[in-house]
């Protein structure tokens, strides 16, 4: 499945994804919970995340992470529910990293998705 | 039509307003002069909800008699969220939309474009620049250029700050410089160096005051600069704005205090 890097400080990230066709499958891959097909947005917030120095992850890269590898997060689906009187425009989805090996996130990394017009 | 908007810049004679947005973690910058406004990025703090980007929206007043230009400084969320929630009658008031031709391929992204197309609004992206100078340096090029309003372009890079749109702005009162997330070695070596502005500058620092290269005091004190304003929010993660970048600022500003939106409002100039 395929992640882009939004934004990341410390322990902490936001990624997106390519479409929400990725997600569903990814999400319903991983067993997260109900998924709401109207909801449009797509941003995980990642907390707790450890990663081995200099192999995290960087804005603007795109990953191709395997699942295996979230086996180790807690997914929490009520934070920004869409069914909250006022949910995020942007983030559906919180996981914190419960594993205690340091992550290589950089050996995932693909190619840029993007287009150039 | 970015051609013919510099030019009716350049042909208005009153007072421009400058307004550096208090956003959250984030940038929405405005440049107005009669029923034209140009948002220099329509972002807004990412973790904000609904209600509070519906606030932005609302306060952003965008009436039926507005004529608006939307320029993106590069494709961080920080950068356009807001425009997630502008309704279908304040869209209609968007005559342009223009931001860097590299546009990652995730799904927020395409929920803008999809909104711009719904819309009837085209997306006009800008691309890279040539590099003018035979080495590796990532240079920030002139694009489209009055007298009053310069819009600069990054040649080719893979860093998504440093892939983006430059703002300077000059008067016979002041100059505006609206950054992005660029860097202060860019901006200084390949704007502020070359221009020379002759009247003092208002800067609105890169990268909500956080890492953006190397911001160097003695470049920039080369500069009369009147007001620095960071657009942040205090309650963030990423340690913006940096000890080090503020206190350079200080250093420059002498005898006035940097200002900055972390809730205390807009900031708002008449150049």
């Amino acid at each position: 499945m395929f992640f882009y890097c939004e934004a990341k400080s410390n322990k902490s990230a936001v990624l997106d994804v390519h479409n929400l066709d990725d997600l569903k499958q990814w999400w319903e891959n991983l067993d997260i919970g109900l998924w709401t097909s109207t909801d449009q947005r797509s941003l995980i917030e990642i907390n707790k995340l450890k990663t081995v120095k200099y192999r995290g992850l960087r804005e603007g890269l795109w990953y191709d992470i395997p699942d295996s590898i979230w086996r180790d997060f807690s997914f929490d689906t009520m934070k920004f529910s869409y069914d909250q009187k006022d949910p995020s425009l942007l983030f559906r989805l919180s996981a914190t990293y419960n594993g205690i090996e340091e992550l290589d996130l950089a050996s995932y990394r693909i190619k840029n998705l993007e287009e150039r017009n | 039509m970015i051609h013919r908007l510099i030019k009716k810049l350049d042909a208005f004679k009153d007072s421009i307003e400058v307004i550096v947005r208090d956003v959250g973690h984030g940038n929405w910058n405005e440049i107005r002069f009669g029923a034209t406004r140009i948002f220099f990025d329509i972002g807004a703090q990412k973790d904000w909800r609904k209600s509070k980007i519906q606030e932005l929206v609302e306060a952003a007043d965008i009436k039926k008699s507005d004529n608006i230009y939307i320029f993106v400084s590069h494709w961080d969320v920080d950068h356009y969220h807001a425009i997630l929630k502008l309704s279908d009658s304040e869209l209609k008031q968007i005559k342009g939309f223009f931001a860097p031709n590299r546009i990652p391929k995730t799904n927020t992204a395409k929920r803008v474009k999809d909104l711009l197309k719904i819309a009837g609004i085209s997306l006009d992206t800008i691309p890279f620049t040539s590099k003018r100078c035979i080495d590796k340096k990532i240079e920030l090029n002139l694009v489209y250029g009055g007298r009053s309003l310069k819009i600069y372009r990054s040649s080719q890079t893979y860093s998504r700050n440093l892939d983006s749109l430059v703002f300077y702005l000059e008067t016979n009162k002041n100059c505006v410089l609206l950054t992005g997330d660029q860097k202060y070695e860019k901006l200084h070596d390949y704007v502020i160096s070359l221009i020379s502005p002759k009247v003092p500058m208002i800067l609105v620092l890169p990268h909500h005051g956080g890492d953006a290269g190397n911001f160097n005091r003695t470049h920039w004190s080369a500069h009369s600069i009147e007001e620095i304003i960071i657009s942040y929010y205090k309650s963030n993660s990423y340690g913006h704005p940096s000890d080090a970048n503020w206190q350079i600022a200080e250093n420059l500003l002498i005898s006035k205090p940097i200002l900055y939106t972390n809730d205390t409002g807009d900031k708002s100039f008449f150049i």
